[in-house]
């Protein structure tokens, strides 16, 4: 009798814990119950997953979230008019990493320091690739910043190809232009040498910075900004893009990303100078003839460089707590599991699991280009302005339209004013 | 004091007036203020200076502006000129009753139903490096085709042939109209007089139709210097910069590049180039 007392008093017990306990973790759920945030991300697939993902995340916070997912070309002038504007359409904004120093100096996002000091055992942020501190995290020293989507340059090469050539993957661009041209001397028109983003636009200008970083110098100094274009290392870079042009398909001046990458997929380009992230479009037997006979590297010689954007939350967002709260959770490591089949990863405990890595082999070749300090694209407030008067002129380069000394002397010229005029460069 | 009935007009202008002056005499304030500062996105509030006209300054010495304005104005006059000659034989075939009329003339009308961004990616596709169905076709004749869209001098006039693919019919249908709508007696006076076709057209449709002709000509202008949907869609200004053309530079300037104050005073640049064109064309048309 007296056991089946104490019995029923434990039983009691244990319903006042439960009953507590459902109490302590609805007051939990309902700290920002009801409270809804804008987030506003590029239309990636990425993104897109991250947003079908989302319904977890109400559930369990009670946080309502608007996610709109905006395309390439519209998100920057629209992220920019609202920021500008002060306005709080969105809590959390993606961005560019190139544009964080801009975006901070400008008073747009929110300083994350002591927040992320404060949830550090939800944020690990030891967990964050070193390589990505100074890009996509943090500036000044400060915390703004969460890698969300991120990707590295890279070459993609023909692997049935290689073996029938008898070559290994190139360690530096001397050894890759050899290939290159004995590809193309066997192969054109089926395949090309290779297929690259030749197009006026910013790729053009970021796929020259690799050339240059691989020659030892960069578009400009980044303790001085004085422009190192017009310089031997400049010029050994324009004459590898030059060369590349011989040896890739007709059109390649007019090849952006998708053409680019196309050309590759159809069988018309033995390698293409690309992005990490293409290995899922080569991969997918609806859209690529070389599912199974390619393979992906760091760019030869290493200095891959850096891409990707960030998430942050704006200093003018009136839900700022809630955000944060998605914030963390878009950004975890469970989260990053999940989204693996669509990016790159920017945590060190992902990136270096071996199943990871060879399960897909975009992410070994991420970390590698982070383990190989990689090319940094200019922090600079400008950059648009940049790329693309770079890339109008290479383009006219490629195209026969003005000779490679006089178009460094104009790039060193443009890229002069630009610096000067934004307060980089002192005269 | 004024009676009320003067004042009811007012009272029922007020909200239309007032909508216009919210959605369009207050942007263009504000941007005609822009245009004399040195704004530029990111900007604090207190950093925002007059600059008099500094930008207007900068602008004539800025090759990309100077580039995009020479573009602009041979687009301008070539699309429409094209355009024109195309309405006007066209409008002119039509004019004779022949079985089909009615289909080919709704056929006609489908281009201008298109949205441009529509057209432009249309013509890129039939255009595109390496893909062209054009170059196709004409390698079916034995002809190699340029690459229209990334060579030097062919890409503009590629971008000419989408745009005055899409507005020939605009020139077939006014002028058809107005063909329609002439008096008969002067043909039947050149009929006996013994006038050849080419002498009637020359001496009697034409300046009959002058009117008409410039009015078409001022829309269709102003339309070609404004335009940007077709050079975006089809080569985003390349190559180089030889489909650069003006509105593109503007959008770059301000949305690209950020600086909001400069790319404000080139779209008054813009504004001034095209109220002065239309001006001298009414003008013209009101002496003839």
């Amino acid at each position: 009798m007296k056991k089946l007392q104490i019995g029923f008093i434990v039983m009691i017990m244990l319903c006042f814990v439960m009953i507590f306990s459902g109490w302590v973790l609805a007051q939990e759920k309902s700290k920002y119950a009801g409270q809804t945030i804008h987030v506003a991300m590029a239309w990636e697939p990425r993104e897109e997953a991250l947003k079908n993902l989302t319904k977890e995340f109400e559930e369990k916070t009670g946080i309502k979230v608007v996610v709109d997912l905006l395309g390439n070309v519209d998100m920057k002038p629209k992220m920019l008019s609202v920021l500008q504007a002060k306005s709080s359409e969105y809590d959390v904004v993606q961005f560019d990493y190139a544009l964080m120093p801009f975006c901070v100096d400008s008073g747009w996002l929110l300083d994350l320091t002591d927040w992320v000091n404060r949830d550090s055992k939800e944020v690990q942020p030891d967990d964050f690739h070193p390589a990505l501190y100074n890009t996509h995290i943090k500036y000044k020293d400060r915390w703004y910043g969460f890698p969300l989507h991120v990707n590295s340059g890279c070459l993609f090469y023909r692997t049935d190809i290689m073996k029938e050539m008898g070559f290994e993957p190139p360690k530096n661009w001397d050894e890759a232009m050899k290939d290159i041209k004995a590809i193309n001397e066997k192969y054109a028109p089926n395949p090309y040498g290779i297929s690259f983003m030749g197009a006026p636009d910013p790729l053009l200008a970021i796929e020259f910075q690799s050339l240059l970083t691989s020659q030892g110098v960069d578009y400009y100094d980044k303790k001085t900004f004085e422009p190192q274009v017009n310089t031997p290392g400049g010029e050994k870079a324009l004459n590898i893009l030059l060369e590349m042009k011989k040896y890739a398909p007709e059109g390649v001046t007019g090849y952006s990303l998708d053409q680019s990458y196309d050309a590759f997929a159809q069988g018309k380009a033995a390698m293409s100078f690309g992005f990490t992230h293409g290995v899922w479009f080569f991969a997918d037997p609806a859209k690529s003839k070389v599912v199974g006979k390619f393979d992906v590297m760091a760019l030869p010689g290493g200095h891959s460089i850096l891409g990707g954007w960030f998430v942050a939350i704006s200093q003018f967002s009136s839900n700022k707590e809630a955000a944060w709260e998605w914030v963390k959770w878009a950004t975890s490591e469970e989260m990053e599991r999940k989204l693996l089949g669509n990016m790159e990863c920017p945590r060190l405990s992902i990136l270096k699991d071996p199943e990871v890595q060879k399960k897909w082999p975009n992410n070994k070749v991420f970390f590698e280009t982070l383990e190989q300090s990689p090319t940094i694209m200019p922090q600079i407030k400008s950059i648009v302005e940049l790329w693309m008067k770079c890339a109008v002129t290479l383009n006219e380069v490629l195209n026969g339209s003005i000779e490679p000394k006089p178009a460094l002397e104009r790039m060193d010229q443009e890229f002069r004013e630009i610096l000067s005029r934004d307060g980089y460069l002192k005269q | 004091m004024i009676k009320k009935e003067k004042l009811l007009p007012y009272y029922f202008l007020a909200p239309a007036l007032g909508i216009l002056l919210v959605l369009v005499i207050y942007p263009l304030i504000f941007s005609l203020r822009l245009s004399f500062s040195n704004f530029s996105f990111g900007m604090a509030d207190s950093a925002i200076a007059f600059v008099g006209f500094k930008n207007f300054i900068r602008m004539f010495r800025d090759s990309y502006f100077l580039n995009g304005l020479r573009l602009t104005i041979l687009y301008m006059f070539g699309t429409s000129l094209i355009a024109f000659v195309i309405g006007l034989g066209v409008s002119l075939l039509l004019q004779k009753s022949f079985f089909g009329k009615k289909v080919i003339m709704n056929i006609l009308i489908l281009p201008l139903a298109t949205t441009p961004v529509v057209v432009g990616i249309v013509w890129r596709l039939l255009l595109m490096p390496d893909y062209s169905f054009v170059n196709y076709l004409l390698s079916l004749l034995g002809i190699r085709g340029p690459q229209w869209l990334i060579t030097p001098g062919w890409a503009l006039f590629s971008v000419m042939i989408a745009y005055v693919w899409e507005w020939s019919p605009f020139f077939i249908i006014m002028l058809s109209a107005g063909l329609a709508s002439l008096p008969q007696e002067p043909y039947e006076a050149a009929k006996i007089d013994g006038a050849t076709g080419w002498q009637t057209l020359r001496f009697i449709t034409l300046p009959l139709l002058k009117p008409l002709v410039f009015l078409v000509l001022i829309i269709r202008m102003m339309d070609a210097f404004r335009v940007f949907d077709l050079v975006y869609s089809m080569t985003k200004g390349g190559p180089g910069r030889s489909t650069q053309i003006l509105s593109y530079v503007v959008y770059y300037t301000g949305i690209g590049y950020l600086e909001l104050g400069y790319a404000s005073a080139m779209s008054y640049v813009m504004l001034v180039i095209l109220v002065l064109l239309s001006i001298f064309l009414l003008k013209f048309v009101r002496s003839t």
